[in-house]
């Protein structure tokens, strides 16, 4: 097996590389990080290593899909390359750009130079030229630093939905051999093919040229008893009573048809950091009533929740 | 990975969109997992062959369809074979009655499937139009092409009228490969309709929400047999001619010149049908039930006739028609029952039968009688069981309480003496019964 050094704590296990690291590997590095989850999110993850490929994660919002980018960073202890997706986004600021203002100060800088002859001039331009478009003048965007970097590094596409089609298939381009070719530098390629993350809320559909690429997963809201797991996992001191009820009103609020914005799973923790903060040990209509608003951020939904049957049918 | 390809077929017949690239994925990550486990299995293959929500919902349907264990895969391949030879025959019985001026209509397959699952009366409007328009005086042959297109429109619009054309494999679905088409099939019929688990489940606990789907079932699995019942009667009456091998052994003293005839096996008979349903309780139900599967088969059996008993006796045939949903059947029931919340008394209502209507029984009758056995007057409805098994074919008792209870109602064990008693909670046992004792 192919072992990088890590550097610390030397008696742990040794890290695999991507394509290397196995289901149970990956099993265990998941929930030593606190990472709910079970099979049928680490095969997908699995796999997107092994075959490297790109995973293509789709989910509500807050149901842990830029989670997943972050845990692969920390369990191989490799840099996070995130590249946010909004619209409008496009080559200039996903790949590179030059920097023009540098670019102008060194034209400015050229201009006053003494004067010489005409062949010299020339060759000076040339100079000149190469010069401006050398990496000094280049700004690297999240891609090319993926692509140029002499590490490993996982590189998470966030919300890619909120990009244009037209970025869509120059992203396509690039998740296919991950090399870039630069007119004034030449083809740049990846050294190591970084492990590549995309999520989507959906709110388009995805070309299908892009979905062939991608290996694909999708998360639900969990489960109550998943989520009761998640909440003892990233909220310290929390009695096992609150948490199973935190996680089963939660739940409720999200089956009830009438709320519009489902809780996430990150409300939930946040509700239950609340309630130990406030020394609550279970939950009872006057705490629900107090601390609903952590869930209920959409002002409809709370005011719907201020109905006693329906804070009732939360307990 | 001959599997994978099938699956890959299965998945793409039910609109997931698949390309070969993805099918090549999926053989990768197959030999990437573990695939001695099947959480694993189907992990890797979701992630590479179903790409969106809708697509993941496919996707699992046809996994619990395709990846059963061998015996269950037979079982399968045999299902399907079945209902395609029954549908090839329903296509020949549509072939040889649409005629037009003697010609088989050229229709599409689906319609005259179509055709086939039509009620008595429909099938016969269509016969009679066409019998109309191939005597038309100045209709030639000509008319042909017309006439097919006005019939196959027809039968378009009756497609709704059809529940069950539904559970069968639309053509369009299939492949061709039994392997594959037999997951196809049992993936639609595993659907969302839950159709397994209603029609196992006790009809007194069905969910309001689902009993107009048990109805549909009812419906669906009624007319089934029926067709079944009536093609085996045709052949059964065909076969009735006469058996020249068997006539001319027996006329050899004769010189072979047949002067006694010999007939084959008598033909099958409809059966007819006298119910005695309890409709105290929770029974009704169960009552509501036996009637609406009875109107399913109402065209293969002679004669129905219906009562209902609680604490007496009452005759209920002229509620008993086609075309009444379930509801409406209970209500009726419930508007008819005068005694209603007293006892049940099960000696007090054969009495009732055998003094008004004993005329009805004779040794062609097939005597249903639904109810729990919970009655008073025991030893009287004894009695009077064990002189009308005398009268009739058979006595078959449908009784919806579990079998493992009847230990605990002594007199059934009695009544068992005159009666096939069944357990009869839910539409399988319902249509098992019917199968194998009514429409033999
Ligand atoms: N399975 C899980 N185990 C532990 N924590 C989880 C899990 N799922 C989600 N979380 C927590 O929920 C928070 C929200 O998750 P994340 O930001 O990944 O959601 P998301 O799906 O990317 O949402 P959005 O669509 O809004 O971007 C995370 O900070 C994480 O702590
Ligand atoms: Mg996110």
């Amino acid at each position: 097996m192919n072992v990088r050094p890590t550097g610390d704590v030397p008696h742990q296990e040794p890290i695999p590389v991507f394509e290397e690291a196995t289901v149970d590997f990956l099993t265990e590095a998941f929930e030593r990080d606190g990472y709910i989850c079970d099979e049928n999110i680490i095969v997908p993850v699995y796999l997107a290593l092994r075959l490297q490929k790109p995973l293509l994660i789709e989910g509500m919002p807050g149901v842990g899909k830029t989670e997943i980018a972050k845990v692969i960073s920390r369990v191989f202890k490799v840099d996070l390359i995130r590249l946010q997706c909004y619209e409008g986004l496009d080559e200039n600021k996903a790949l590179y750009e030059w920097n023009y203002q540098r670019q102008l100060l060194r034209i400015e800088m050229a201009k006053v130079k003494p004067e010489g002859d005409g062949p010299r001039e020339y060759a000076c331009e040339r100079d000149l030229f190469s010069d401006l478009f050398s990496e000094e003048y280049l700004l690297e965007r999240p891609l090319l630093r993926a692509i140029r970097s002499e590490e490993r590094v996982v590189l998470l596409i966030d919300e890619i939905d909120r990009t244009d089609e037209e970025f869509e298939a120059f992203l396509f381009e690039v998740l296919s051999d991950f090399q870039v070719s630069i007119p004034e530098l030449g083809t740049l390629k990846a050294r190591f093919i970084p492990a590549v993350v995309l999520t989507s809320n959906r709110s388009r559909d995805l070309s299908d040229a892009l979905k062939r690429r991608c290996l694909f997963l999708y998360i639900d809201y969990p489960t109550i008893e998943k989520e009761y797991r998640i909440i003892r996992a990233k909220v310290p001191y929390v009695s096992e009573r609150l948490a199973s009820q935190v996680a089963t009103a939660v739940s409720r609020l999200r089956n009830d048809p009438e709320v519009r914005k489902k809780p996430s799973i990150a409300e939930s923790i946040d509700w239950a950091k609340a309630l130990v903060c406030l020394e609550a040990d279970s939950l009872d209509p006057s705490v629900l009533k107090h601390t609903l608003n952590l869930v209920l951020k959409n002002r409809e939904d709370f005011e719907l929740y201020k109905k006693k049957e329906k804070v009732a049918s939360l307990l | 990975m001959l599997g994978l390809a099938k699956f890959a077929a299965t998945l793409r017949k039910m609109g997931v969109r698949l390309g070969t690239s993805e099918v090549l994925d999926a053989a990768l990550a197959l030999s990437a997992v573990n695939i001695e486990e099947e959480g694993q299995v189907k992990a890797a293959l979701a992630a590479t062959l179903a790409k969106s929500p809708e697509e993941r919902a496919l996707f699992y349907q046809a996994f619990k369809a395709f990846f059963v264990p061998p015996d269950k895969k037979k079982a399968d391949i045999q299902f399907l074979m079945e209902r395609l030879a029954e549908e090839r025959e329903n296509i020949a019985l549509a072939e040889g009655e649409l005629l037009f001026q003697g010609e088989t209509l050229d229709l599409s397959s689906e319609s005259k499937e179509i055709y086939s699952r039509l009620d008595r009366e429909d099938k016969d409007r269509l016969l009679e139009f066409l019998e109309r328009a191939s005597a038309g005086k100045r209709v030639g042959p000509a008319f042909k092409p017309l006439i097919e297109s006005i019939v196959e429109g027809h039968l378009e619009r009756m497609r709704s009228r059809i529940s069950d054309i539904q559970t069968h494999l639309p053509r369009s679905a299939r492949t061709g490969d039994p392997e594959v088409d037999a997951a196809l099939m049992q993936a639609v019929l595993s659907g969302p309709s839950d159709r397994e688990k209603l029609l196992t489940e006790d009809i007194a606990s069905v969910s309001e929400a689902d009993l107009v789907k048990l109805e549909t079932i009812a419906k669906d699995l009624s007319r089934r047999l029926a067709t079944r019942f009536s093609r085996r009667c045709k052949r059964s009456a065909r076969r009735s001619a006469i058996d020249m091998r068997k006539t001319i052994r027996a006329n050899m003293r004769y010189g072979g010149v047949p002067f006694s005839l010999r007939y084959e096996a008598p033909r099958i008979e409809k059966p007819s049908i006298v119910v005695i349903s309890d409709v105290s309780g929770s029974m009704i139900r169960y009552t509501g039930f036996l009637l609406q599967f009875l109107s399913g088969i109402s065209s293969v059996v002679k004669n129905v006739e219906v009562f209902i008993f609680s604490e007496d006796l009452e005759r209920v045939t002229d509620i008993f028609k086609e075309g009444e949903t379930f509801s409406e059947t209970v209500a009726l029931l419930l508007s008819r029952t005068s005694q209603w919340g007293r006892g049940t008394d099960l000696g007090k209502a054969l009495h009732t039968f055998r003094k008004t209507y004993g005329a009805l029984c004779t040794r062609k009758t097939v005597l249903i009688v639904l109810s729990d056995g919970k009655t008073m007057a025991r030893e009287s409805a004894r009695k009077h069981l064990e002189e009308l098994h005398s009268n009739v074919r058979l006595i078959l008792w449908l009784n919806p309480l579990k079998q493992e209870e009847w230990r605990k109602v002594p007199q059934l064990q009695d009544f068992r003496k005159y009666s096939k008693m069944f357990q009869s909670r839910s539409l399988s046992d319902l249509e098992r019964i019917m199968r194998t004792e009514v429409l033999l």
